[in-house]
C-alpha cells in the first residue's frame, strides 16, 4: 500500500522531514510513519487516509512539552518517557463520529470543563483523550453529559466519553496498560450502547464481561427473566428499583406510581422469577440478567 | 419555509438491526409534530437522522426541496434541543447562547442582538451573567431552548427536552414550549415517550413501535379513532380498557355478561364476518358511567362490579374493577362517594367503544 503511496505522491510522499508541519502524518498498522504534504490532499482524500491511518501528528505544531510527553507514552509505546507525576492521573478518553468542523473551537468548549493543568491529546481528529491530574472530581460524569450534548448541539457531531479510572501508580508502563485497556473497553461500550454519551468503569465493565461471556452464559442469564418476558410494565418497574438502589419509594416516585403498587409488583416479580431481588445477591443476579436482554 | 419529507426511510444497523422500518411522513412548515412511542421504539434514531447525528440506511430526507441525506448535518439548517440541557458548565448564560453564533463567524452586534432577543423571550435578561451551576432545572432547560431559538433555523429537533425534569415544571414548560411555537412559528419535531406531552403540545403525533409507524394524526384523531390495540393502550391515561368476547345475536359477551352493540357499529362487524367469533372490544375509561340517569337509559350495557381500588384523584376517581375475570379501570365523578369492595353497577357507552381483530390488533372499521 505503502509503495503505490509513494509512486502515487511521488516527492510530497516522505517518510521524514526538517519541516513536519508542511505534512499531515499517518502511521500504518505495522507502526510505519509516513507523511503527505498537506497542499496536496484534497478533504476526500484526507477523509480516505483517515480512514485507512490513523492521524497521529493532529495539533503537534501547537503541542507543549508536557503533551509531547503524554503523546510519546500512550500513541507511541515510549514507555522510557519521564512525566514526574505527583498526583493520581485519570484518562477521559472522547470519541466523535464526524471531525468538528473548527478544531480550535472544538477545543476551547471541550477543555474549558477542566483546569489548565489536564492535557488533550487527539490520536486522530475523532478521537483522542484527555489525561487529567490535581482536578479529579468524582461530579464530573454529570457535567460530562451536558457538555457533550452541547458540543454535539454545536458541532453536529455525535460524542462519547469514558470516565476512567484514577489511577495513582505513576509507572510510565502501568499508565500505559490501563490506557490500553481503557481504550479497548470504550469501543466494546460505543458497539453494545451505541446511545450512551458517558460512560464511567461502573457501567462499562458489565458490558465488556458480557462481550467476552460465551452465548450460553448469556442465554442462561435470559432465561432467568422468561417467566416474566412479556410484561413489560414489571420488566421496567424492576429496572427503576434496581436503578434507584433498591429504594422503593424513589423508585414509585420515578414511576408515577403509589409505593404500595410498586412493592406488590416486586412480590409478584419475586414469585414468579424465584429470585429474591431485594437481597444484594439477587439483585446482583437480576441486573445481569436485564443488561443480557438489553445487550442482545 | 421548511417543509419535511420522509419517504421509506429505514436504520439499519451493522447487527442487521433495523430500528426504523419503511418511515414515510410529510411535515408542512410551521407544524409542532410529536414522535411518541416507548424505549427503542426508533423516534430518537429518526430524530437523529434528520439531524444527520445518524447517517440514513435506506430513503430519501428531503428539507425544503433539497435531498439532504448527505448534506453535512450543520448545512440542513436545524438546532436541537436535548434532554440533558445542553449546556457548557464553565460558560456563563451569554456565553452559552452566543458560542453556536460565534461558531458560524456572526459578528458580535448580530451576537448580541441575537441573544439579547432570545433572553427577553424566554425571561432570562437577568440570569445572563450566570453559569448553569447557579440556575434551576427550569431556567437551565430555558437556556438550552436559547441556545437553540439565537440560532433562528428553519427546523427545532427536540429529544425529550423535559424528562429531567420534575412533574411541576414539565407541566409549565410544556406551555413554554407551546407559546414558543406559536409566537416563533417554527417547524418542530419534538421526541417524547409521554403521551400526554404529545396530546397536549402536538400539532400532530407520530406514534411508533418496533421502528413501524402504527399511526399519525391529531391528537383528537388518535385518541378518538385508534388504529390498533397498541395505539388506544397507548394513548390517554388511564389506559383504554380492553375485552375479549364474542359477538352473538347484537351482544358482546364476555362470560355470562353481556353487553349490547349499537346497530351501526353491529352492521360494520357483520359486514366483515365477526359475528360468533372472537373480537377485542376497547372502551376508555371515561366511558363507563356509574350516574344513574346514564344507567337507567343504557340497561342493555349495564355490568355489575365489584370495586378492588377506588382511587380518588381530585375531581375525579379512579375505578379499579373486573368483569368476567377481566380488568379494567373507570373514570367517574368524584360527587359519587365509592368505597373499596363496594358492589355497583356500571354503564358502558357503546357508541364509544372501538371493536378490534384479535389476530392483526387493528381495528374494525
Amino acid at each position: 500500500m505503502n509503495a503505490k503511496l509513494a509512486d502515487l505522491y511521488g516527492n510530497d510522499y516522505v517518510l521524514t522531514s526538517e519541516q513536519p508541519d508542511l505534512f499531515h502524518w499517518y502511521r500504518t498498522t505495522d507502526g510505519e510513519e509516513f507523511g503527505i504534504r498537506k497542499t496536496r490532499l484534497t478533504g476526500r482524500e484526507k477523509d480516505l487516509l483517515n480512514a485507512l491511518f490513523p492521524s497521529i501528528r493532529i495539533l503537534d505544531d501547537r503541542m507543549n512539552e508536557v503533551q509531547v510527553k503524554w503523546a510519546s507514552l500512550l500513541f507511541e509505546d515510549n514507555s522510557s518517557v519521564e512525566l514526574n507525576l505527583h498526583s493520581p492521573v485519570r484518562y477521559i478518553h472522547f470519541y466523535l463520529k464526524e471531525a468538528p468542523s473548527d478544531l480550535t473551537d472544538f477545543i476551547e468548549a471541550m477543555t474549558g470543563l477542566f483546569s489548565d493543568e489536564t492535557v488533550l491529546l487527539f490520536e486522530n481528529e475523532r478521537k483522542g483523550v484527555l489525561v487529567q491530574a490535581n482536578d479529579i472530581d468524582e461530579q464530573i460524569v454529570h457535567e460530562l453529559e451536558q457538555t457533550a450534548a452541547a458540543l454535539t448541539a454545536d458541532f453536529f457531531t455525535g460524542m462519547s466519553l469514558f470516565v476512567g479510572q484514577t489511577i495513582s501508580h505513576s509507572d510510565s508502563s502501568h499508565l500505559k496498560r490501563v490506557y490500553k485497556a481503557e481504550k479497548k473497553w470504550f469501543a466494546t461500550g460505543r458497539e453494545l450502547m451505541p446511545s450512551q454519551m458517558v460512560f464511567t468503569h461502573v457501567d462499562i465493565v458489565p458490558a465488556v464481561l458480557f462481550n467476552e461471556a460465551s452465548e450460553e452464559t448469556i442465554d442462561y442469564l435470559i432465561k432467568l427473566m422468561e417467566p416474566i418476558q412479556h410484561d413489560s410494565e414489571l420488566l421496567k418497574s424492576i429496572r427503576i428499583y434496581l436503578e434507584s438502589n433498591l429504594n422503593i419509594t424513589l423508585a414509585a416516585k420515578q414511576l408515577y406510581v403509589h409505593r404500595n403498587s410498586l412493592q406488590y409488583r416486586v412480590d409478584k416479580f419475586i414469585e414468579k422469577t424465584g429470585i429474591d431481588v431485594k437481597s444484594f445477591q439477587g439483585a446482583v443476579m437480576v441486573y445481569l440478567s436485564l443488561l443480557a436482554m438489553e445487550l442482545r | 419555509m421548511a417543509e419535511i419529507a420522509l419517504n421509506h426511510i429505514y436504520k439499519r444497523y451493522d447487527n442487521k438491526f433495523e430500528a426504523v422500518k419503511d418511515f414515510n411522513l410529510d411535515i408542512k412548515d410551521k407544524e409542532f409534530i410529536v414522535f411518541v412511542g416507548p424505549s427503542g421504539c426508533g423516534k430518537s434514531t429518526t430524530l437523529r437522522m434528520i439531524a444527520g447525528l445518524e447517517d440514513i440506511s435506506d430513503g430519501d430526507l428531503v428539507i425544503g426541496d433539497r435531498r439532504v441525506n448527505d448534506v453535512a448535518p450543520k448545512d440542513r439548517d436545524i438546532a436541537m434541543v436535548f434532554q440533558n440541557y445542553a449546556l457548557y458548565p464553565h460558560m456563563n448564560v451569554y456565553d452559552n447562547m452566543a458560542f453556536g453564533l460565534k461558531l458560524r463567524k456572526f459578528d458580535k452586534k448580530e451576537i448580541e442582538r441575537r441573544v439579547t432577543d432570545a433572553a427577553r423571550i424566554l425571561g432570562l435578561e437577568s440570569l445572563l451573567d450566570r453559569k448553569p451551576k447557579a440556575l434551576s432545572g427550569g431556567q437551565r432547560q430555558r437556556v438550552a431552548l436559547g441556545r437553540a431559538i439565537v440560532r433562528d433555523p428553519q427546523v427545532f429537533l427536540m429529544d425529550e427536552p423535559l424528562s429531567n425534569l420534575d412533574a411541576k415544571l414539565r407541566v409549565q414548560m410544556r406551555a413554554e414550549i407551546s407559546k414558543l411555537h406559536q409566537r416563533l412559528q417554527t417547524t418542530t419535531i419534538y421526541v417524547t415517550h409521554d403521551q400526554t406531552e404529545a396530546m397536549t403540545m402536538a400539532t400532530r403525533i407520530v406514534i411508533m413501535k418496533d421502528g413501524v409507524i402504527q399511526q399519525v394524526g391529531s391528537p383528537k384523531e388518535v385518541y378518538d379513532a385508534p388504529d390498533n390495540v397498541f395505539v388506544g393502550g397507548f394513548i390517554g391515561s388511564p389506559a383504554m380498557n380492553f375485552f375479549r368476547g364474542t359477538l352473538q345475536d347484537g351482544f358482546f359477551k364476555l362470560g355470562d355478561v353481556q353487553v349490547k352493540v349499537p346497530e351501526g357499529k353491529m352492521k360494520v362487524l357483520r359486514d366483515q364476518g365477526y359475528l360468533n367469533k372472537e373480537v377485542m372490544l376497547g372502551i376508555r375509561p371515561e366511558d363507563i358511567h356509574d350516574e344513574p340517569v346514564f344507567i337507567e337509559s343504557s340497561q342493555d350495557t349495564k355490568v355489575n362490579a365489584v370495586i378492588d381500588v377506588a382511587e380518588l384523584m381530585g375531581a375525579e376517581t379512579y375505578l379499579y374493577s373486573k368483569v368476567a375475570e377481566q380488568d379494567f379501570v373507570a373514570r367517574v365523578d368524584s360527587r359519587t362517594d365509592i368505597q373499596n369492595g363496594q358492589n355497583i353497577s356500571l354503564a358502558f357507552d357503546m357508541n364509544k367503544c372501538h371493536f378490534f381483530d384479535t389476530e392483526s390488533e387493528l381495528r374494525i372499521r
